[in-house]
């Protein structure tokens, strides 16, 4: 603000010119990707289609957007905690699966997704992986289009980014996905989790007390823990404490997910700029899926969302239950 | 290309003419700059959230409208989604399908630069910490006024709610930012 007739140095001055060249290019109408090296992280965000290298369009695509619909129809009846009791309540009744740490969680998902927030064709792939149960070896995983039965990529590594070199992986297995030692009590599991936060590999001299520091940080390490197997009764525990966090809030109308399937979707409290929401089944209360949508200038578009089809353990990646 | 000739008034255009998003980069780099230092220490983070502030901007703009509100809380509430999504974004780089495109390569007076701006908003950045345990509506509007500087109208307009509700809001608040801010300084990196 006091610098107005100041000229950017260094990499500013480099943003302006890249900047300046990618509005030219909308200005033209020119289909354009963000200027080199400096993507929105918006754009940035996860994505499992190109996670796999496969990008297909989808042909049925009015399908797929019907699907993807951010609900308007008449609300649920429940509030978002009396929706997360019921999860709760319904996953007291599964059968427990058990697994040593060098087993593996195995999941099926449907990914629906988006390759820009604002725009572009949804593509749905199907996916397998399999994750170390203890946390002992990198995930591997599959995919294939939804519309090829006989389009399977072939098994690959999978290791997350590091966030501190876009272009670099992590040298570091992911953490367990078989959490069969939480706590099966609320309160009990919250303390464990706000001695256990999730490892957010975060960038050298960030924030870090800030982050792991957040009162939202418990709620973070729990929701990271349904990407891989929790056991009923901590599962239960875990959803009688996501009932707790106050600001969730039930997504009005029927959510169908990528498999067709009718749910519920409770929006996570605590996010600005986007909305994660958690999907579970309408009727069973079971867990559905879960899904990203980005807010932007008031706007809200739905980019990513996955259906779990199963989950299970084996004893090796490749293997199927 | 239309003369940038309305910018004190409407940016709505930043997003579609070049001239007139040279103007506005120009203006309020240094703000920006300054905006992500109150809330990040790391230089690379700094420079990649500050490239993806003037993104959003350029996506954005068109949804501007000078009678809701200045600029400078135009923009700092634009800024605050894209730091708010990084935060949400640090939990997702588990994901074993996370994809972190291209980072802007620093050379070692960028940093220094950078790193001058950090260490002189170091109070700022504790004031911003010491407000994690508010309500989010209302840690939103103490940021933007008490780390931030914007006016209670101008962050009321920048977060969308009545320049009325924003202060009762800012006095149920105060006393609990000044109970927070009077605690020693937690872990300070």
């Amino acid at each position: 603000m006091n610098r107005t007739e100041e000229s950017p140095q260094g990499f500013e001055a480099q943003l302006l010119s890249d900047l300046t060249a990618h509005v030219a290019r909308r200005a033209e109408g020119v289909p354009v990707a963000s200027p080199a090296g400096c993507r929105a992280r918006s754009l940035r965000a996860w994505r499992l289609a190109g996670a796999f290298g496969l990008a297909v369009t989808l042909s049925a695509g009015g399908l797929t957007v019907q699907t993807m619909r951010l609900g308007d129809q008449s609300p649920p009846t429940a509030n978002a905690s009396e929706i997360l009791r019921m999860a709760a309540d319904a996953a007291r009744q599964q059968p427990a699966l058990t697994a040593r740490p060098d087993q593996y969680v195995f999941t099926e998902l449907l990914v629906t997704s988006r390759e820009t927030p604002g725009s572009g064709p949804y593509r749905t792939v199907r996916t397998q992986l399999w994750k170390s149960a203890g946390g002992v070896a990198y995930t591997q995983g599959r995919s294939r289009p939804e519309t090829d039965p006989n389009g399977w990529s072939e098994l690959k590594v999978l290791r997350m980014d590091d966030p501190a070199d876009p272009d670099k992986e992590l040298d570091a297995f992911p953490p367990p996905a078989y959490h069969g030692d939480l706590p099966t009590d609320p309160d009990a599991l919250l303390r464990y989790l706000q001695e256990h936060p999730v490892d957010l590999h975060l960038p050298e001299a960030a924030d870090e007390a800030a982050v792991y520091g957040d009162g939202s940080m418990p709620y973070t390490t729990a929701r990271s823990m349904l990407d891989g197997y929790v056991p009923p009764l901590a599962l239960a525990a875990l959803y009688e404490l996501l009932a707790r966090e106050p600001g969730a809030t039930v997504i009005s109308g029927n959510v169908a997910d990528a498999a067709g399937r009718n749910g519920v979707a409770i929006r996570m409290p605590g996010v600005t700029g986007a909305n994660i929401d958690f999907v579970f089944d309408r009727d069973t209360h079971l867990f559905l899926g879960n899904r990203d949508s980005l807010v932007r200038d008031g706007k809200e578009s739905l980019f990513w969302a996955a259906a779990r089809l199963r989950i299970a353990i084996v004893d090796r990646p490749g293997q199927l239950p | 290309m239309n003369e940038p000739n309305r910018l004190d008034g409407d940016i709505s255009g930043v997003g579609a003419d070049p001239l007139a998003f040279e103007v506005f980069y120009r203006r309020h780099v240094e703000a920006v700059g300054r905006f992500v230092a109150r809330r990040v220490d790391d230089p690379h983070l700094a420079a990649d959230l500050t490239a993806d502030v003037f993104l959003a901007v350029i996506e954005s703009a068109a949804g501007y409208r000078p009678d809701r509100g200045s600029q400078i809380g135009w923009l700092y509430g634009v800024a605050r989604n894209v730091i708010g999504d990084e935060r949400r974004r640090a939990a997702q780089r588990l994901r074993v399908n996370g994809r972190l495109a291209g980072r802007r390569d620093l050379g070692p007076d960028d940093i220094a630069r950078i790193e001058e701006r950090i260490d002189a908003e170091s109070a700022a950045r504790r004031t911003h910490r010491a407000l994690s345990d508010l309500p989010e509506d209302t840690r939103a509007l103490v940021e933007l006024v008490a780390v931030d500087g914007l006016t209670i109208a101008e962050a009321a307009a920048a977060l969308g709610v009545s320049p009325v509700a924003a202060r009762v809001r800012l006095h149920r608040a105060r006393r609990v930012v000044r109970a927070m801010l009077a605690r020693p300084a937690i872990t300070l990196a």
